[in-house]
This record gives C-alpha cells, sequence and structure tokens, in this order.
C-alpha cells in the first residue's frame, strides 16, 4: 500500500508542474489560437531569474516564483505585443516565429547565465521529507502538488467565473460577435498572453526542483506541454490539469513498473487518447 | 524567366563562399593541424572551454611546435549533436586537412564518425573514455580508458569495503550501459552480487520513482550522465531519504568546481571514482595546477586534466615520428607512447587503450571549500573483458 | 513557363561542385537533400495547407530501412535498398495519414507530433533498431549502384543525389500544377467550398499526405547514405522542424521557396557555427524572426520582388 501511495504523490507532484507548464499555452491556444512554441522557453527563463533571484541574492523562494513569473510575462507581452499581434491568423508564421524566439533565448541564457546547470532550489523551510506510511517523501513535492491545486483552483475561477473569463470562452467561440459587443478583444489578448507566460515563468521556479535550471530547458518543456495538451485537451483549465496529473501518475507508476520503457508509456498515452478521442478528453473543438 | 534568374544568383551568392573556401585548400599544410571538437552550445555548454583549456595549455608548453613543425589547432563546435559531430568532422577532414581530431565527448557521437574517420585514416582520441567496440577500427586512442574499465575500480572498491550485495542505478544509453557493466563486472569478479539494476532514461529529470523502488542492498553503485543530472539525482536522493550508501562513477568526482559548491553540505562525505583531483600529490600536479590557475583563472579539473594528457600523448607520439603526422607512422608511435600527467603515469596498451591509474575519492569540505580528497589507488587500470 | 530557366539552374547545379573541395560537394549534396525534404513537406502544408509536425517520421522511417538493411543483412545495392525504404516510407505515411487526418487544425498538428515522437521513442528503445554501443545504426557506407568497376565517391555520390533531386523536383512540379495539386489549393483556401462542389477532400489531402510522406522517404533514403548514421533523432521533432522552417523560410505554397529556404538554413547554419561557435543560435533565431517580421511570405518571394522591382525600374523587358 506504501509503495502505491509514494508512487501515486510522486506522479501528483510532477503533474502538476505540467498542468503548470501546459495550463497556460493550453489556454493561449485555444483563446487566441496561437501556438506559441515559445512557452517552454518562457519556463526556461523564469526558472533562471527565479533562480538568480532566490538562490544568488537569497531572496525568499516566494519572491522568486514572483520575480520568475514577471520576467517571462513580460518576455512574453513584450513578444506578444511587438511581433505575434501582426500574426493573428497565420499559424505558419507563428510557428517560425516562436520557435526562431527558442533559439534566441536559450542562446541568450547561455549568455547571460552560463553553460552549467543550477542545482534544483526550493525553499529553505521546504527541504527535508515527511514520513508518510513508514517511508520518506520530500516536503517540497508536497508544496508542488499543493501549490499547484490552489493555483488550479485560481485559473479556474478566473476562467469560469469572471468577466475576464467570460470573454476569453466567449472570444474562442466567436471571435466576430464578441468585438462585435464593444469588447476590446486586443487588451483581453495581451492580458491573456502575460498570464499565460507568467504561469510558464512561475512554473520554472516551481519546477526547478524537479526538472533543475538548464539552457535546454526550452526544447524539453515544450514537448511535455504538447504532450499533456494533447492528452487533456485545447483550451481549458481542466484539461490541463487532468492531462497533466493523468501523465505524471502514468509516468511514476510506468517507471516503477517497468523501468525500461519510461518515456515510451507517455507516448503510449498520447496515442491512446488520440486514437479514442482526438480532440483530447477534455478539449474544446476548435 | 527572370524569376530564375533570381534564384539563380541568390543560389550563385551562397555557394561562393564555399567556392573560395574550396580553392585555398588545395595546397599541402606545412603546419600539424589538430581538429577538436567541443561542446560550445547545447546542454552541457560550459564543458567544451574546459577541455579546450586543457588542449590549449598542453600546446602551449612546447610553443605549438614539435618535430620542428607547427602546430595549428582548429576547435569546432559539436552542439552536443550527432550530425553536427559528423559534420564537423567532414569539414576538418576535407576542407582543413586534419590527420588528427580530439574529440568528441558524447560516446553516441563517437560510434557515429567513427567508420568514417576510420576510413579516413584520422588519429582520434575521445575526452572521456569510448566502448571497446570502438578498437575494431583502430585508429582511436581511447583515454583513460573504456567505459567498463573507467568505473572497474568502483566495483572493486565495493568489494574492498565489504559490501555484499548492490544496487546498480544508471541512465539507459550506450555510455550508461557501458559504466555500469563496469561496476558490475568488478564488483563480480571480486564475489559481490547485484541483486537488482535500476536503469532510466536519458534526460530524467524525476528520480522519485527510482529511488522510492529499490530492494535491500549493501550498496547502491549509479552513474548518471551529466552534472545537471547529478545534482538532481544526488538532491533527491537525500529527499526520499535513502539509506543505502552510494558509490558514484565518472561525473561524480569529476564536477566542476562550480557545482559541487552549489550542492551545499548534504554532498560531503560521498565517495566515488575520479580518475583526477586537483589536490593529488605529486611534483607535476602542483605545478600544472598552479600554471593553469594562472593561466585561466580557476582550479582545474578532471576534464581539463584529460584532454592536457591526451594532447601530451600525441605530442609525444609526434616527437617520436619527428613531426610527421600521417596515420600510418603516428598510430604506431602511439602505441608506444610513455608519459607522466598530473592523473599519474600513461602508457598505451596495443589496441590503443591507455592504461592509467584509477582513484575512489572522497568529497570533503574544509574551511568552507569543498574539495576531492584521494582516498585510495588503482594502478593500471584495464577493462576486466581484457583481461581474459 | 518555358524550361530554359531551370535547364540553366540544373547546369549551375551540375557545374561547381567539380570547383569545390570535398568539403563543399558534401554540403550541397546536404543542400539538395534538405532542398527535397523541404519540398515534399510544401506538398502537405504548402499545398494542401495541413501542418504537420512529424514529417520526419517518413524521412527517418526511409533512412531507418537503409540503415537497417546494411546492418542486418548487409545490403548495400541501392536497388534493393532505395526501393524498399520508399516503400517502408510510404507504408508509415499511409498509416500515420490515416490516424492524424481523422484531426483537424490544431489538433492534426498534435497528432503528427505525437506520431513522430512515437516512432522516435521505439528507435530508442527497441535494440533491433540499433547498432551495438549507441543509439541509431551506423556504418552505412555509400551505396552500391550494382555496375560493376562503379564505386561511389564524394562527388559522384553528389550527382547521384542531384539525378534523384531533379527527377523529384519535376515529379513534385507536375503533380503541384496539375488538377489534383489545384484541388488541393483550393481545398486549401476554403474546404466546405470544395467539399460542396463534390470533391472528396479526404481522399485529397491522404493522397497529398502519402505522396508527401513518400517524397519525404526519398531524401531520408539518400540522407542515410550522406550521414553515414541514423538515429533516433531523425524522426524526432528536432527533425521535422527543419522542413517547417525552410518552407515558411523561403515562401510557403511557393514551388521554390523550399528550395531557397533549405539553402539558406544549410549555409546559415554550416558557416554560422564556423565563425561563432557560440552565438550561431541566436543567428539562426534571429534569422527566422527577422524572415517573419520584414518578408513574411518568404525570403524566396522577398526576393523575387526586389528583383521585379529592380528590372521594372531599369525597364528591363517582362518576359
Amino acid at each position: 500500500m506504501d509503495w502505491f501511495v509514494i508512487n501515486l504523490l510522486n506522479g501528483m507532484s510532477y503533474g502538476m508542474v505540467l498542468f503548470l507548464i501546459a495550463s497556460g499555452m493550453s489556454i493561449v491556444l485555444g483563446a487566441m489560437g496561437i501556438i506559441n512554441l515559445a512557452h517552454g522557453a518562457f519556463y526556461m527563463v523564469g526558472a533562471f531569474v527565479g533562480w538568480t533571484v532566490a538562490v544568488k541574492c537569497g531572496a525568499t523562494f516566494g519572491l522568486g516564483i514572483l520575480a520568475g513569473g514577471l520576467s517571462a510575462g513580460l518576455v512574453g507581452l513584450a513578444m506578444e505585443r511587438g511581433l505575434l499581434r501582426h500574426l493573428y491568423k497565420q499559424p505558419n508564421e507563428q510557428v517560425l516565429l516562436t520557435f526562431g524566439f527558442v533559439y534566441i533565448l536559450s542562446n541568450v541564457c547561455l549568455w547571460v547565465w552560463g553553460g552549467w546547470p543550477r542545482p534544483p532550489f526550493t525553499a529553505k523551510f521546504l527541504v527535508g521529507s515527511f514520513e508518510i506510511m513508514g517511508r520518506s517523501f520530500p516536503k517540497a513535492r508536497i508544496a508542488i502538488i499543493l501549490i499547484g491545486l490552489i493555483l488550479a483552483v485560481g485559473l479556474w475561477w478566473l476562467q469560469d467565473r469572471t468577466r475576464m473569463g467570460a470573454i476569453v470562452r466567449a472570444g474562442m467561440d466567436d471571435k466576430e460577435t464578441t468585438m462585435g459587443l464593444g469588447i476590446n478583444l486586443e487588451l483581453a489578448f495581451a492580458v491573456i498572453f502575460f498570464i499565460s507566460s507568467f504561469i510558464a515563468g512561475a512554473a520554472g521556479v516551481i519546477g526547478a526542483q524537479l526538472l533543475g535550471v538548464r539552457t535546454d530547458l526550452g526544447m524539453e518543456v515544450l514537448l511535455l506541454a504538447l504532450i499533456v495538451i494533447i492528452v487533456g485537451g485545447v483550451g481549458s483549465i481542466q484539461g490541463a490539469l487532468l492531462g497533466g496529473i493523468l501523465i505524471g501518475v502514468i509516468d511514476a507508476f510506468g517507471k516503477a513498473v517497468f523501468p525500461q520503457l519510461a518515456m515510451f508509456t507517455m507516448y503510449l498515452t498520447m496515442i491512446v487518447v488520440l486514437i479514442v478521442r482526438p480532440t483530447g478528453l477534455l478539449g474544446r473543438k476548435i | 524567366m527572370k524569376r530564375f534568374i533570381i534564384l539563380f544568383l541568390a543560389i550563385g551568392l551562397m555557394v561562393s563562399p564555399i567556392l573560395f573556401g574550396g580553392v585555398g585548400t588545395a595546397q599541402a599544410a606545412k603546419p600539424i593541424k589538430i581538429g577538436t571538437i567541443l561542446n560550445l552550445t547545447g546542454p552541457i555548454a560550459f564543458i567544451g572551454p574546459l577541455f579546450k583549456n586543457g588542449i590549449v595549455m598542453a600546446l602551449e608548453e612546447v610553443n605549438y611546435t614539435v618535430g620542428g613543425r607547427k602546430i595549428e589547432l582548429i576547435p569546432e563546435d559539436a552542439a552536443a549533436d550527432m550530425d553536427v559531430c559528423l559534420e564537423k568532422s567532414r569539414k576538418l577532414v576535407e576542407r582543413d586537412q586534419v590527420h588528427i581530431i580530439i574529440g568528441p565527448l558524447m560516446g553516441d557521437a563517437h560510434m557515429a564518425i567513427a567508420p568514417y574517420l576510420a576510413n579516413k585514416k584520422v588519429l582520434t582520441a575521445s575526452f572521456y573514455c569510448g566502448d571497446l567496440e570502438l578498437t575494431k577500427y583502430k585508429n582511436w586512442f581511447i583515454y583513460p580508458t573504456t567505459l567498463v574499465g573507467l568505473t572497474a575500480p568502483v566495483g572493486y572498491y565495493a568489494a574492498d569495503l565489504g559490501y555484499k550485495t548492490m544496487i546498480t542505478a544508471g541512465t539507459d544509453y550506450a555510455g550508461g550501459q557501458g559504466f555500469i557493466k563496469g561496476i558490475k563486472l568488478a564488483f563480480e569478479e571480486r564475489g559481490g552480487k547485484v541483486v537488482q539494476q535500476v536503469w532510466w532514461p536519458v534526460g530524467n529529470k524525476d528520480f522519485g520513482p527510482y529511488l522510492s523502488n529499490l530492494k535491500k542492498a549493501d550498496v547502491i553503485g549509479y552513474f548518471v550522465e551529466g552534472p545537471s543530472a547529478a545534482q538532481l539525482f544526488l538532491s533527491q536522493y537525500h529527499e526520499f531519504g535513502v539509506k543505502i550508501p552510494l558509490l558514484g562513477t565518472t561525473l561524480a568526482a569529476d564536477m566542476p568546481d562550480q557545482i559541487t559548491s552549489q550542492l551545499g553540505d548534504s554532498v560531503v562525505g560521498l565517495q566515488g571514482q575520479a580518475l583526477y583531483m586537483a589536490n593529488m600529490d605529486t611534483q607535476m600536479n602542483k605545478k600544472w595546477v598552479a600554471d593553469m590557475t594562472k593561466r585561466f583563472g580557476q582550479t582545474p579539473g578532471g576534464l581539463e586534466a584529460n584532454s592536457y594528457a591526451i594532447t601530451r600523448a600525441i605530442l609525444a607520439a609526434l616527437k617520436m615520428t619527428g613531426g610527421d603526422d600521417s596515420f600510418d607512422k603516428l598510430w604506431p608511435a602511439l602505441l608506444k607512447v610513455k608519459v607522466e600527467t598530473p592523473q599519474g603515469p600513461l602508457s598505451v596498451s596495443k589496441e590503443g587503450i591507455a592504461i592509467t591509474d584509477g582513484y575512489i575519492a572522497e568529497l570533503k569540505k574544509k574551511d568552507g571549500k569543498f574539495y576531492w580528497d584521494p582516498i585510495k589507488t588503482y594502478k593500471g587500470v584495464v577493462d576486466p573483458r581484457l583481461k581474459k | 513557363m518555358t524550361a530554359a530557366p531551370y535547364l540553366a539552374i540544373a547546369l549551375i547545379l551540375a557545374i561547381i561542385p567539380l570547383f569545390l573541395s570535398t568539403y563543399g560537394q558534401g554540403l550541397m549534396t546536404r543542400f539538395l537533400i534538405f532542398a527535397l525534404f523541404a519540398m515534399s513537406y510544401n506538398v502537405v502544408f504548402g499545398y494542401a495547407g495541413l501542418l504537420s509536425l512529424g514529417h520526419a517520421a517518413f524521412f527517418g522511417a526511409g533512412g531507418y530501412a537503409v540503415a537497417l538493411l546494411k546492418l542486418h543483412a548487409g545490403v548495400d545495392l541501392f536497388w534493393i535498398t532505395a526501393p524498399l525504404g520508399l516503400v517502408v516510407a510510404t507504408l508509415v505515411a499511409g498509416l500515420f495519414g490515416i490516424i492524424a487526418l481523422r484531426a483537424s487544425g490544431i489538433y492534426f498538428l498534435l497528432v503528427t507530433f505525437a506520431l513522430g515522437q512515437m516512432l522516435y521513442s521505439l528507435a530508442w528503445n527497441v535494440k533491433w533498431l540499433n547498432s551495438k554501443g549507441m543509439q541509431g545504426i551506423t556504418g552505412i557506407t555509400l551505396p552500391d549502384l550494382g555496375i560493376p568497376g562503379l564505386s561511389l565517391d564524394t562527388i559522384s555520390f553528389y550527382y547521384m543525389v542531384l539525378i534523384c533531386f531533379i527527377i523529384s523536383f519535376v515529379l513534385l512540379y507536375r503533380l503541384v500544377r496539375s488538377p489534383f495539386g489545384l484541388a488541393l489549393v483550393g481545398i486549401r483556401e476554403d474546404e466546405s467550398r470544395m467539399e460542396a462542389v463534390g470533391y472528396n477532400t479526404w481522399l485529397y489531402k491522404y493522397t497529398a499526405f502519402v505522396i508527401s510522406g513518400a517524397f519525404a522517404g526519398i531524401a531520408g533514403i539518400l540522407f542515410a547514405y550522406y550521414n553515414f548514421f541514423v538515429s533516433p533523432k531523425h524522426l524526432g521533432i528536432a527533425t521535422s522542424f527543419l522542413p517547417m522552417v525552410m518552407a515558411i523560410m523561403g515562401g510557403l505554397g511557393t514551388f521554390l521557396g523550399p528550395v531557397i529556404g533549405a539553402a539558406v538554413y544549410v549555409f546559415v547554419e554550416t558557416f554560422a557555427s564556423i565563425f561563432l561557435p557560440q552565438r550561431w543560435p541566436l543567428i539562426l533565431g534571429g534569422l527566422f524572426v527577422l524572415t517573419i517580421m520584414f518578408a513574411r511570405e518568404g525570403i524566396g518571394v522577398y526576393l523575387l520582388r526586389i528583383w521585379e522591382k529592380v528590372s521594372h525600374r531599369y525597364g528591363i523587358a517582362e518576359s
């Protein structure tokens, strides 16, 4: 029984990080129809900035998360306002542009922070482990699960219970009518993109415990985000959450039971979902 | 019509640099050209400059001259990508006419470029071990020894400490499999028993599932494929409260100081295989460390020591051939090389594998600084499979 | 549309390498292979309008077929490996097409990505698909053409690739200009209208997908011989991005766009890396961004516009 619980917790903590990574990208994809391949790069930027604030400067972990989120959010906003804004209905161009940013941001991080990877870090009071059913489990991972849940609730509330969320959902379903109602969709989009990138950056700091801080995170995190979105579906917080947790847990149990097939379980899940429900488990129809 | 003239112009424009580049290399090269394939971008980008430093130091010591000929070093970036390694190899061989290549680091890249380089008769030296398979091409200088040979001391040491059962844990790719095999073969040679073999995929970040599912054993012999993986593994090992002692391989004790100092006190007392430590107590090493620190501004580690030793060996071979860098003269000369390096004595087996000493080191802390202390030496380490 | 300009370019491509070092010839070979890869992608992406992120699956499938034949059966004969490789790539495309076309828009992208990654994962994990001591298959040598006394070297291999390229070029060109190709453009522009008029749009898209995959497979076969090894990476997203980037950069939906994009990419990547070994990704990424912002329809089209302006100003006769 304890084997089961520990692996479940492992899966959930990884799953929460996946959720955080994917949620921003999924929302932007669903609400604005924008494919942002640089989303993983935003995660990376947030991780580096958060590291600098929390580890190098010694500020609190919370401040690190904030700093990470803000830096990524600003980079994202700049990219959106400056460049992406002109490419709204052109997925091809978006793809090339955002892909170019992956290269650029990775190299800039390499330039600024140097090529050696930073060790995982977390808040000082979270170092150490709990005793769960006779086994040790790191406090920091429990914290990740909790933070993830809180953010999930917060984002869901934003999506379903606020005017902003309603605008987003309306814009997703019918852009012309929404604009016709006098709603400033441009502003809404800028805000959404900022929030999405902010979450990515914050996730970079929260997830540093599990994924570390490296200059090649850009592509890697992008891949993870895509997998979660495929499984969970585009455009909803619930989808990203379900997708993330599902992948995380399957991955954890997969590693425990079939260690040599580790990555494979993720891809297999992806394919099964695709065959059964091509739009993802909770996806909106695009 | 005009559409295609423009295209012709465009293509012509793009092709012209090669045109001019190509023409220039027609004459025979007077200086000895040594190419090196380094990781300057990509996930382990910080390693490239370190390897280069070692090479540069060795070349500077002889004033870039051997056998009356000047030496020209041509560095290229491998971007930790096998395709790029091959492309760069082609460039070095076909455009720059090198006969000697130092690098690359990645084992996969070795196997990918080996057939090509053997065909072109280029003396190639791996930065950090190589698979025994490479010896069949008969142009590889494998330093400090094969994958399996490198980690054999870990297995021997575990047995020497009295451990009877072991779990091996390593990264599941050719390099990792080789390193783990070394620990296993050596441990079993001394009567130990491996009760569980845990493998995780390359690039794995989350060791939780693996650490939570370990059986009972006296010791864990592990390998992780890079400093970042080492950081993650070691910190999660502590988080999950695993009680079984660790014996690490390669990257464990060769972690450049930037990383060791970032992991904090949790890693003090860690023991592992090392092929070099800055504080090794020989006259030669002390001088080398001083020279390197003065020249590059930081204490050197195993990576620089490796590339330095490799370059020294190649220089020694070139001296023997009187500066002749053609493969047919150079290879037999290399096999006869015997030099002293900061890492200890170096000689070469008939397959082209270096024979060096392996060390077990322990991570200690003194006056707020971390350092690796050698606690045991295994002389003349050889791949256990070759002993038969 | 006269054939003369094309012949001129073919002639140039045939002659230039004679003046280059073997390294330069290798680069030209690489350029041709990627140009073919990008052209194949253009069929499904530029003409049919389907953004696929898994095109490397077919490229790699062709390459792996060649590699496996060499590894497990020691087969060097081009007349065996090439057809087999083509068959494999086409079958994979046929299978993936059925799965992928169940989705559309964003999901199509995600599905093709997933399928490509599945192959990547398989190639990584299954022992039979790897050489001893590495991930991937090494030891591929230049093909045997079965002509006694003729063995290939760098320059002759280049000509072989050039011939394959030209044949593929002609075939694809005819395809794109045919009623089939025009129908594809129609589907890209407005699928429901095409359906209303009675076209079986699914069949057209599927055919485009499979043909596209087949040509990618050819590129993959040639690549295996050029590269001397294949690795799982050649099946995954890192390689799938390449034809996409090249096609967009060069000019989507134009026939020569991808070729130009391939040229730009291959040469910039090579030389940036040689001259700026630590900063070259920045250059490449910057190039992508600049292309989108200033030459939105692709560098090829942009160059064309410049040419048109120049010729107009200098009163060069319209052809």
